[in-house]
C-alpha cells in the first residue's frame, strides 16, 4: 500500500483506538447476566448493607444535611427492590459500621444517633453496635 | 562473582529481600482491558476489578469522565458477550491493605462524583419546579402513585382494598381518627411556606475526594411533602388496584403453591406494620415509601384472593424501549428472554420457600423477574418490550396538585433564577474536575490518577511525585506513567501494567462470536465454519447489533488478507452510506449513518488493524457459564 494511503489509515486507526467506552447502548439491552437474578434475597440485603456501610463512610466525610443522608439510603434500597429499609435493624448496623470505617468520632456518632433513629432506642443501639461502641 | 556482576544484583536482591515486607502478596486485584470494536469504546477500555466488582470511567455528557461500578458479572457478559470483545484480565498481587485502600478510593470517589451530579440535576429541577409552581396550574406528576390514583382530581376507586382499609384503621389507632385529614392539612401548608434553603444557591467548590455537604434542595422537599400529602389521601379511600395497573401471571405453574400463601401472608402482615409507622419515620421520602408500599400491600392481596401471582406493572412514565433485532431473529430472542425470565422468577420463587422469611428485596425479584416474562410475552404480540430506567421499584406514576408556594412573583423569579445559575455553576464545575480529554484524560489516565489518590493518603497529603512513585514501586511492584507515554491508549496500558506491576497471572475471555466459533469447529469441519462465518451475509453466529456498521468480512481473524477485505468492506460501507443518501427521505439517516460508518471503521484494516468485530444483539446466558 502507498504510504500516502497507509499513513492517514494508520493515523485513524490510532486516534480510534485511543476512545474510551460511552454509555453503551448494550446498557438498554434487556438480555443481562444471571448475576443479580442467581442471588438470593440474604444476599441481595447483605450487598445493600455492605453499600450502606461505604455510602455512610464516604458521608460522614462531607459535614452534609442528615435528610440527604437518608435519601441517599433510599436510593441505595431502591437498587435492590427495598423502599422501607426503615424497619431493617441491620441498615442501622451498617450505618455504624459506615461511621466507623469513614473514622467518625463520637461527637458526629452522637449526631447520626439523633438525627437518623430519632428516639428509637433499638435504631440507636444498633448504629451504636455498628460503630463498636 | 564479580563485582561488577555482584553490584547490578545488589538493588534485585534489597528488592527481594527487604522491599516487599509492607506488601506481602496475599491478595489480588485485576487490570481490566477490554479490546477495541467499534461504537461507543472503539479503542477498547480498561477498569480495575475488585472481587466481584468493577470500577471504570466512562465518557458522558456533557464532555466529562464518570465513574461507575458495575458487578463483574454484568461488566463481562456486557463488554464480551452483547459487545463482542475480548476481555483480558491482568492479576496483580499486592497485600490485602493495599487492594482494600485501592478498592475504598475508587468506592469513596465514585460515591462522591454522584453526589456531585445529583445536585446539578436536583438544582436544575428546582429552578424547573418554581417556574412551573408560577406560571402553570397543572398537577405534578409523582412515581410509584400510579396503581392506587388515576390522578389528581380523579375519586379514588370506590371498592375498598381490605389490606388498605386495615393499614388506614392502624393509622387511626396509632395517631388518631383525624390523623390523615390533620396532617394533608399540615403538609399543605408546609408546602405553601417552603423556601429553598439559603446555603442552596451559593458559590460551590467541588472536590473529588470530598462528599460535598449540599442541603436538602427544595425540589426535593417540595415532591417529598407532595408525595407524603398525597400518599395520605389515599390512606383515606384505602383503595383497590386500578384495572390495568397491574398482571396476573397465566398459567397452572403460576398458581400459588400452599407455601407460598403462607409466605405472601406474613409478608403483607409484615408490610402493613412497616407502612403503619412509616408517617412516624424521620425519613423525609416516607410518602413514596407509603405509596410503593400500599401498592405492594394490594398486588398480594389480589395474589391470594385469586390464588396466583399477581405483580405490578412496575414501568414509569420515561420507561425505555428495548432495541430487539429484526425478522427471524427478534423471535429468536423473545424466546430466548421468555426462557430466562421465567428461569429467574422459578428461583425467585424457591428463594422464597427456601428463606425463614420474605423480605422486599425477595418479594422485589419475583416482581422483576414476572414483569420480565410478561414484557417478553407482550412483545411477542408486537408491542414495544419495555424496560424499568429507574431500578426496580415500581414507578407508575399519577398526578397530585401542587401547592403555590406564599412567595410574590419576584421571588419565585429570582429562585429560580438563582436555582439556573447555581446548575450552570455546578455544571462548570463538574466540566472543569472531570473534563474528558482524549489523550491526557481518558478511562485509562483516571484509573493511574485514581490510584495515585489512594496511595497519596499512605504516603501523606503532601507527598510529591517521587514519594507516590516510591510507593507505588513498594505496594503495587512499579509504577505506570499515563503523561507523555502512550499509556493512555488502553492496550499499551494493558502491557504496562502486566510489564512493570507484580504480575500474578491474566485471565482472557473469548469474545461471543469466539466462543460460537469455538463451539462450532468441534462439531463441523474447519473450512465449512471459516467460510460461512467470514462474512455477515452467510453468518450464523452473527447476530448484528442496533447500531452495527455496515460491512461485508470480518477481518480479526485475516491478518495477511485484512488490507484486501478492508478494501471490499470499505467499498460496501461507502455503497451503502449512498444508497442511504437516497433513501433518506423514506426510511430517515440510520442506513447512511451506518454505511459511512462502515466505510470509517474499514480505514484501520487498509493498515492491517482490526478494530470492527460486529456487536451482538442478544445473548444466551449459557456463553457466560465461565465468566466471572
Amino acid at each position: 500500500m502507498p504510504d500516502r494511503l497507509f499513513i492517514p489509515c494508520l493515523i485513524s486507526s490510532l486516534l480510534l483506538a485511543a476512545g474510551c467506552s460511552s454509555i453503551s447502548d448494550s446498557i438498554s439491552s434487556p438480555f443481562k447476566s444471571s448475576s443479580a437474578s442467581s442471588r438470593s434475597s440474604e444476599s441481595n440485603e447483605s450487598k445493600f448493607h455492605n453499600e450502606v456501610i461505604d455510602y455512610t463512610a464516604t458521608y460522614v466525610t462531607g459535614q452534609g444535611d442528615f435528610n440527604v443522608f437518608m435519601g441517599g439510603i433510599a436510593g441505595l434500597a431502591g437498587k435492590y427492590g427495598i423502599s422501607n429499609w426503615q424497619d431493617d435493624p441491620a441498615t442501622y448496623v451498617a450505618i455504624g459500621q459506615g461511621l466507623r470505617k469513614g473514622k467518625a468520632d463520637p461527637g458526629q456518632v452522637e449526631a447520626y444517633v439523633v438525627n437518623v433513629a430519632k428516639g428509637d432506642a433499638n435504631k440507636a443501639a444498633a448504629i451504636r453496635k455498628g460503630y463498636g461502641q | 562473582m564479580g563485582a561488577a556482576r555482584l553490584a547490578l544484583l545488589l538493588p534485585i536482591l534489597i528488592t527481594a529481600f527487604i522491599a516487599p515486607a509492607r506488601a506481602e502478596p496475599d491478595r489480588r486485584f485485576a487490570y481490566v482491558y477490554v479490546e477495541a470494536n467499534e461504537g461507543s469504546s472503539s479503542g477498547g477500555h480498561v477498569a480495575l476489578r475488585f472481587g466481584d466488582e468493577v470500577y471504570h470511567f466512562q465518557h458522558d455528557a456533557p464532555g466529562v469522565l464518570r465513574l461507575h461500578t458495575d458487578e463483574a458479572a454484568d461488566f463481562l457478559f456486557r463488554y464480551a458477550l452483547l459487545d463482542n470483545r475480548g476481555v483480558h484480565e491482568t492479576d496483580i498481587a499486592a497485600g490485602a491493605e493495599t487492594v482494600e485502600l485501592l478498592r475504598d478510593e475508587f468506592s469513596r470517589r465514585a460515591l462522591i462524583q454522584t453526589a456531585q451530579f445529583d445536585a446539578r440535576e436536583a438544582l436544575r429541577s428546582d429552578a424547573e419546579l418554581i417556574e412551573h409552581l408560577f406560571s402553570s396550574a397543572a398537577p405534578l406528576p409523582l412515581p410509584g402513585f400510579g396503581y392506587l390514583s388515576s390522578g389528581a382530581d380523579a375519586l379514588l376507586g370506590a371498592e375498598v382494598s381490605p389490606s388498605l382499609a386495615s393499614l388506614r384503621a392502624c393509622m387511626r389507632r396509632s395517631y388518631g381518627a383525624s390523623f390523615t385529614g390533620a396532617r394533608r392539612a399540615v403538609i399543605v401548608r408546609e408546602l405553601a411556606a417552603l423556601r429553598p434553603p439559603a446555603s442552596g444557591y451559593g458559590e460551590v467548590s467541588l472536590r473529588p475526594d470530598q462528599h460535598p455537604g449540599f442541603p436538602v434542595f427544595y425540589s426535593t422537599r417540595y415532591r417529598d411533602l407532595l408525595a407524603a400529602g398525597e400518599a395520605l389521601r389515599i390512606v383515606e379511600t384505602a383503595p383497590r388496584l386500578r384495572p390495568g395497573t397491574y398482571r396476573a401471571l397465566d398459567g397452572d405453574e403460576f398458581a400459588l403453591l400452599a407455601a407460598e400463601k403462607l409466605k405472601l401472608g406474613a409478608f403483607a402482615a409484615k408490610l402493613g406494620a412497616e407502612l403503619c409507622g412509616l408517617p412516624s419515620s424521620p425519613r423525609p421520602d416516607w410518602g413514596s415509601a407509603l405509596a410503593v408500599g400500599m401498592a405492594r400491600l394490594a398486588a398480594v392481596e389480589l395474589s391470594l384472593e385469586s390464588a396466583r401471582w399477581v405483580v405490578l406493572d412496575l414501568h414509569g412514565a420515561d420507561t425505555a424501549e428495548a432495541q430487539l433485532p429484526e425478522g427471524a431473529l427478534r423471535a429468536e430472542s423473545l424466546d430466548v428472554l421468555e426462557a430466562e425470565s421465567g428461569a429467574d422468577l422459578a428461583a425467585a420463587r424457591a428463594d422464597l420457600l427456601a428463606s425463614n422469611r420474605l423480605g422486599e428485596a425477595g418479594y422485589s425479584a419475583i416482581e422483576t423477574a414476572a414483569d420480565r416474562l410478561l414484557e417478553a410475552r407482550a412483545a411477542r404480540a408486537g408491542k414495544p418490550l419495555r424496560m424499568p430506567t429507574r431500578g426496580v421499584l415500581p414507578a407508575l406514576p399519577a398526578t397530585a396538585h401542587a401547592v403555590r408556594p406564599d412567595w410574590s412573583d419576584a421571588e419565585a423569579e429570582t429562585y429560580a433564577a438563582a436555582a439556573r445559575a447555581a446548575a450552570s455553576r455546578l455544571e462548570n464545575e463538574l466540566v472543569h474536575l472531570y473534563r474528558y480529554d482524549l489523550i491526557r484524560r481518558n478511562c485509562v489516565s483516571e484509573v493511574f490518577a485514581t490510584v495515585d489518590a489512594a496511595l497519596t493518603q499512605s504516603a501523606g497529603a503532601r507527598a510529591d511525585s517521587a514519594a507516590i512513585r516510591a510507593e507505588s514501586e513498594a505496594r503495587l511492584g512499579g509504577y505506570v506513567e499515563t503523561a507523555g507515554t502512550l499509556s493512555f491508549i488502553p492496550i499499551v496500558s494493558q502491557q504496562a501494567v502486566a510489564g512493570l506491576y507484580r504480575f500474578a497471572g491474566q485471565r482472557d475471555h473469548a469474545s461471543y462470536r469466539e466462543r460460537r466459533l469455538a463451539r462450532m469447529l468441534e462439531d463441523e469441519s474447519a473450512w465449512r465454519v471459516r467460510l460461512r462465518e467470514s462474512n455477515t451475509l452467510t453468518s450464523v453466529a452473527y447476530r448484528p447489533g442496533a447500531d452495527d456498521s455496515s460491512f461485508l468480512f470480518f477481518t480479526e481473524d485475516e491478518v495477511l488478507l485484512r488490507p484486501l477485505l478492508g478494501v471490499v468492506n470499505f467499498a460496501y460501507g461507502l455503497g451503502d452510506g449512498i444508497v442511504g443518501v437516497a433513501t433518506m427521505p423514506f426510511e430517515g439517516p440510520r442506513r447512511l449513518v451506518r454505511g459511512f460508518r462502515g466505510a470509517l471503521f474499514s480505514l484501520p484494516e487498509l493498515a492491517f488493524i482490526n478494530l470492527r468485530k460486529g456487536t451482538t444483539s442478544f445473548v444466551e446466558r449459557r456463553w457466560a457459564a465461565d465468566l466471572g
